[in-house]
């Protein structure tokens, strides 16, 4: 630390500008730095005073038998810790100040040859700036220290986060697990990654993702827990460290799989300081994939819900979800054309195989009559979408897909119901809906009519545009309905 | 590719931030952090980073709202810009 001190402040920059305001008062003297005061006279003549000069040009002239004089006025500094005036030569003077830290010498500054000796005012002065420089440096390398312990660990600790919010902001464990595959590897600079999952059944851990910057495509293999450095880390629950690899267990109450990286870029082994990085990545990591795992295992539980009450709507006995499959790719296809996202999709997808769950509260003698409908009976049909809409609100995770059920019977002319909306004021996945339920329905036998031809079908659908349907969603169903897998797998759900 | 790099290079602020990478590579920061590393305003730093990513220098990882910026992991491009660090 002093030696540290000692050679910055040497280079002062207030230190330089005194040096030279000094040069014309006291005729160009030198400025010579010693370390440390010498013990015995014989170690200053060794001492290469020449090293610590500020100016060199005349230093071997000014040192050349004046040792044993540089020798008693250091002692004698250093006794006193004061600046302390010397005869150098019959009408020449010169000065000996320690260079103090608190109360640690660090240094010595002689200054010599002076043409006349320093007054007390000014070597007041003189002290002082000097005591100034001492302390501007320390504080320089007090901010040096900071810097060099501080940054990085700043550094560190950003990184931890930008990889936080890069591994939270998705659900899908598909997407997730080669990001913290991608995100590890940077992170640690290897070549490798490997993600596997506990399997707890069968006790083994499945490779879920690989990345190995070395080759394409790599082998996914299967590892028994207790086996390899994977296994091992998982089985013990600590990380497992070899010279070119490091298995880290992901762990969030129990061990949910781990992480294993091998062999780094710059060719070196992995350290201890590697293990405390992916300590921190690796909890992470478990946490958004438990995130992910209770996510999936939610929107199985709400798409198992819905299948179950579509289910239940099929097996009535004027049940109409026949085509469920082209259904929901033709939906979806008309949905993507309007750039709808994956999550509004995938609402307009669930609202398609529920669209008529209030059927339930309408007498199945209505539903079932072969013979066209009293006005009074048509009433009660068309309060279905209410009906619909209030069954599934108390269904928290479908309120996005009330409004669909709701309207899904406006018409485009405002004849539709229940609230006899126009145009645009209908959802757009309302009248993505209307269409493709309205064919839905028109390819269906009811009990009143025969099915229409998939043909027929459009044709009616065309007709309509602009009057029942939106004409742009009409258009675009027609691309979609058009399209050679929608046909085959119409055909194939509606037995040829 | 050394010209490229060398050419962006011209600009301080691509200097600066490349320098940032090479010397913590391991690091891996969005926009805002890697402003305060160098000291600059964030708009600038962006421009800087889409340049260095566009040249493979600088990697890009976005998901969504969030995005991170990381050192390059090919080992030809490491290479050259640990010979133009040299030069510097």
């Amino acid at each position: 630390m002093m030696e540290r001190l000692f050679s910055k402040f040497k280079d002062n920059w207030e230190l330089k500008e005194e040096a030279g305001a000094l040069k014309k008062y006291f005729k160009n003297p030198s400025w010579i730095f010693l370390t440390c005061a010498p013990r015995k006279f014989e170690e200053l003549k060794t001492t290469e005073i020449a090293r610590h000069v500020m100016r060199s040009d005349n230093t071997r002239k000014t040192v050349r038998g004046k040792l044993k004089k540089f020798y008693n006025a250091i002692k004698k500094s250093k006794r006193s810790r004061k600046l302390e005036q010397f005869q150098y030569e019959e009408k020449t003077f010169g000065g000996v100040y320690p260079l103090m830290s608190g109360d640690n010498i660090f240094g010595f500054l002689i200054i010599c040859p002076l043409k006349k000796s320093m007054s007390s005012e000014f070597q007041n002065i003189f002290t002082s700036l000097i005591n100034v420089a001492i302390r501007e440096t320390c504080k320089e390398l007090e901010l040096e220290d900071i810097n060099c312990t501080v940054r990085p660990r700043a550094i560190a600790l950003s990184t931890v986060h930008t990889v936080h919010r890069l591994m939270m902001s998705t659900l899908d464990l598909s997407e997730l697990l080669p990001r913290v595959a991608r995100l590890s590897l940077q992170v640690m600079r290897a070549n490798r990654c490997s993600i596997k999952l506990v399997d707890k059944k069968r006790k083994v851990l499945l490779p879920r993702a690989t990345i190995d910057l070395r080759k394409e495509i790599t082998k996914l293999k299967k590892v028994q827990i207790g086996k390899y450095a994977p296994g091992r880390a998982v089985k013990h629950g600590r990380p497992i460290r070899g010279k070119n690899y490091l298995a880290y267990p992901m762990i969030d109450e129990d061990v949910v799989g781990v992480i294993t990286l091998y062999d780094k870029l710059d060719g070196s082994n992995f350290t201890r300081f590697d293990e405390d990085i992916m300590k921190t990545l690796s909890e992470q990591a478990a946490i958004a994939i438990k995130n992910a795992q209770l996510f999936k295992e939610q929107t199985d539980l709400t798409l198992g819900s819905i299948k179950c009450i579509a289910h239940l709507l099929e097996n009535r006995p004027h049940g109409v979800h026949r085509a469920e499959a082209s259904f929901l790719k033709l939906i979806t296809i008309i949905g993507l054309k309007f750039h709808m996202n994956e999550s509004e999709i995938k609402m307009l997808q669930y609202a398609a195989m529920l669209h008529d769950a209030g059927q339930i509260g309408i007498p199945d003698k209505v539903l079932m009559k072969n013979k066209g409908l009293t006005g009074r009976e048509y009433d009660i049909v068309k309060t279905h979408p209410l009906k619909g809409a209030t069954i599934l609100s108390k269904f928290k995770p479908l309120k996005p897909i009330i409004p669909i059920i709701l309207y899904h019977h406006e018409n485009f002319n405002g004849r539709g119901y229940p609230k006899g909306l126009k145009g645009r004021d209908i959802p757009l996945a309302a009248r993505i809906l209307g269409v493709v339920g309205a064919f839905e329905s028109m390819i269906t036998d009811k009990p009143y009519r025969k099915a229409l031809s998939i043909s027929s079908a459009i044709s009616e659908v065309r007709k309509n545009a602009g009057v029942q349907f939106d004409p742009d969603v009409v258009n675009v169903f027609c691309y979609a309905v058009r399209r050679k897998d929608v046909e085959k797998l119409l055909k194939k759900e509606l037995g040829g | 590719m050394k010209n490229k790099l060398q050419k962006v290079m011209q600009n301080q602020l691509a200097k600066e931030v490349l320098t940032f990478f090479y010397q913590n590579q391991s690091s891996l920061d969005s926009v805002s952090g890697i402003s305060a590393w160098v000291r600059n305003e964030r708009k600038e730093v962006e421009s800087v980073l889409e340049e260095l990513v566009k040249l493979g220098a600088v990697e890009e990882d976005s998901t969504g709202a969030a995005k991170g910026y990381s050192y390059t992991r090919d080992a030809k491009i490491m290479k050259i810009v640990k010979s133009l660090m040299r030069d510097v």
